[in-house]
């Protein structure tokens, strides 16, 4: 549940953002535990409903961070919109990531604190612990939520938006009668209505108790007596579910069409239907990118990497093998210091905990420091700086 | 069985010493486990099945990897990790005499040495699939490496059993995960810097479900990883099926040395590099 000012048109209108404050072109959607609002005054490659609806499903996936992120940089890094995307996790952990926009306002158990994303080439990611609420454009309004509207889970044209975990969110009171509703053009197989179009989340999967597993007999049709004993001790593969252990099931969705309603598999669906089926993964195209290391060395990075002093791997699965480039000698550097990776069309660095630190330094900008553990997309000719004199350039293959 | 070799590589070397021995026990009729145990690879498979077609499966993976990982070059783990995928098509596509497809599937755990380049990049690649499993022996401490995909590790995860309890479940047979039990096979995985010197015990199933994991280091620590008369793999699996030899019996410990990295990197913090990645996860 977020509650948002409505914005007072109902259509985009072009250059009315000054870029640090959400203007009227800005739309925000909601899901469970996650909101996004972004500017959409730019103008979009395909009709205004098929975005909202690409953007929805996005951020009511599981992974919504990745979904969005993957939707926004399909096209490059110039080109993704300014936008607010917060995302709350277990232990009341928001996720939140802010490109373009200043007036961004953190409520934690400590006071609060402003995510400024207005000066950064890229966005800034913040993982914030024991947040309590997140508001976006209130401050030119005294912080003031007097005339917002609850949303449970949809998309409206808005100017301004607060979200709090479960047990904030309850404290700020629901405006009953307020100035326009707005129609938010969810999807055009929606009928008209007045009112705001509700999407129901799908119902959360339960975990189905873990019976006690009964092998099953092995299809052992010749066996002899004899071997009966051996054969109830044969190793046997079974799935999780078929274990029952770790499995998840989803309950039967309830029938509870009423035509305005859609579950989100319907959304899913309608949505692959239009899009002829299309879902399969985004992967960078056109740009081959490399690691140019100061010793020399050049790493095309066509993989995750992980470089360090010795750097290490522990379990992954075998369709992620990282590649390990050891930069061998110098103590200034981790034994597993930092982490380039492709998501999307971006190039995403991580400082795996190292014990000195890592640096990026964007072209024409200052260094800065990368907070430990937290993915930072970066541009290309971007040097991150790893200490004892080494750089690791991201730059496009020759 | 005992193997030595030396394997040269830009900057130094990496010097391998194996002893291997698989054993049918005291209770099963056939023996369902291969390993190969020659430089770069060590692998252990538990083939399952029954019917001999257990046996079939671990033999058609192992025959698999020696021939694409060729012997004494050092592969980079893409190529181990497309002989996986091989090693499970050829389960996969293993036949009865009448041409029928086989239910069959195996598990398998191992280390292969891997890199490009020269000595500074060496790395054991550990993978797992299944309820065999990696440990490692520094001498004095046995760490099990790899974590078994079985129910009962499921259930250990999960709170409701104890490692003991495991030990004697009646569902310790079902594994989660195999060769050949899917058209492609997920193995976790591992990257170890390969530096100086390093020991790795590789076993099925048969010779953990008689031994703890004490009784394994007693045996170690008393025959050494070099051991010259009997051999160290020889003494583990005679214990195993002497504590009841329940099931097929394998052992591979492999001991190795890699000289000519940079001395400075030799430092004793090696032990805890994989737990401090463990908690590095990128979250995206």
């Amino acid at each position: 549940m977020i509650h948002y000012l409505p914005a007072p048109v109902l259509a985009p209108q072009a250059g009315q953002s000054d870029g640090s404050t959400p203007g009227e072109s800005w739309l925000v959607l909601a899901a469970a535990d996650t909101a996004l609002m972004i500017d959409l005054s730019a103008p979009t490659s395909g009709a205004m409903a098929d975005v909202v609806s690409d953007l929805f499903a996005a951020v009511e996936s599981t992974g919504a961070t990745r979904a969005v992120l993957d939707l926004l940089t399909a096209t490059g890094l110039r080109d993704v919109p300014s936008f607010v995307l917060a995302s709350w996790g277990e232990n009341q952990t928001l996720q939140l990531l802010v490109r373009g926009i200043s007036d961004v306002v953190v409520e934690t158990t400590s006071g609060s604190e402003n995510v400024d994303g207005g000066v950064v080439s890229t966005w800034v990611e913040r993982v914030i612990p024991g947040a309590r609420g997140v508001r976006v454009g209130m401050s030119a309004l005294g912080g003031s939520t007097a005339s917002a509207l609850p949303l449970a889970s949809g998309a409206a044209w808005a100017s301004a938006f607060a979200m709090g975990v479960a047990s904030a969110s309850r404290s700020l009171p629901p405006v009953e009668k307020a100035s326009p509703v707005a129609k938010a053009p969810l999807i055009e197989e929606l009928p008209p209505t007045e009112a705001m179009p509700t999407i129901e989340p799908a119902p959360a999967p339960v975990p189905v108790p873990a019976p006690v597993p009964v092998p099953a007999p092995a299809p052992e049709p010749e066996s002899s007596p004899v071997e009966n004993d051996a054969v109830s001790e044969e190793t046997m593969v079974r799935t999780l579910e078929d274990v029952g252990v770790g499995g998840q099931e989803l309950p039967p969705r309830e029938g509870d069409h009423d035509g305005e309603t859609i579950m989100s598999g319907d959304l899913a669906g309608m949505r692959s239907r239009r899009r002829g089926g299309d879902s399969a993964p985004r992967v960078p195209r056109g740009r081959d990118l490399v690691l140019v290391l100061s010793t020399g060395a050049r790493e095309p990075l066509t993989e995750t990497i992980i470089v360090g002093r010795a750097p290490s791997v522990s379990k992954v699965s075998s369709g992620r093998v990282p590649r390990l480039v050891t930069i061998p000698g110098d103590q200034d550097i981790s034994r597993s210091h930092a982490e380039f990776a492709i998501e999307g069309d971006t190039v995403v660095v991580t400082d795996l905990h190292s014990r000195n630190g890592t640096s990026v330094i964007l072209p024409g900008k200052a260094p800065q420091k990368l907070r430990q553990g937290e993915p930072t997309a970066v541009l290309v000719d971007t040097v991150v700086d790893l200490g004892g004199g080494i750089t690791v350039t991201v730059a496009e293959q020759a | 069985m005992q193997t030595t070799s030396v394997v040269l590589v830009a900057n130094g070397e990496a010097r391998l010493s194996a002893s291997a021995q698989s054993v049918v026990g005291m209770v099963r009729r056939v023996n369902e486990d291969s390993y190969l145990a020659r430089s770069p690879l060590f692998v252990v498979a538990d083939g399952m099945g029954g019917h001999e077609r257990g046996d079939r499966a671990s033999q058609a993976i192992i025959a698999t990897l020696d021939g694409l990982l060729p012997k004494g070059s050092i592969p980079t783990s893409a190529a181990v990790v497309e002989a996986l995928s091989s090693a499970n098509d050829a389960v996969r596509a293993l036949g009865d005499e009448h041409g029928r497809r086989l239910m069959s599937g195996s598990t398998l755990a191992g280390v292969c040495l891997v890199g490009r380049d020269d000595v500074t990049g060496l790395h054991w690649m550990v993978f797992n699939v299944g309820d065999s499993r990696i440990y490692s022996w520094d001498g004095r401490s046995l760490v099990q490496l790899s974590v078994d995909h079985s129910a009962v590790q499921e259930m250990v995860d999960a709170g409701e059993l104890t490692n003991d309890g495991a030990r004697r479940h009646p569902n310790r047979n079902i594994i989660t995960r195999a060769v050949g039990a899917e058209d492609s096979v997920e193995a976790d995985i591992w990257l170890l810097p390969a530096d100086g010197p390093q020991s790795f015990l590789i076993c099925s199933d048969g010779l953990t479900r008689d031994l703890e994991d004490e009784d394994i280091a007693r045996v170690l620590a008393e025959y050494g990883v070099g051991g010259t008369q009997l051999s160290v793999a020889d003494a583990l699996v005679d214990a195993a099926n002497i504590a009841g030899g329940g099931d097929n019996i394998t052992a591979v410990v492999l001991n190795c040395e890699v000289t000519g990295a940079s001395p400075d990197d030799r430092t004793s913090e090696r032990a805890g590099a994989s737990a401090i990645h463990d908690d590095t996860r990128p979250r995206l």
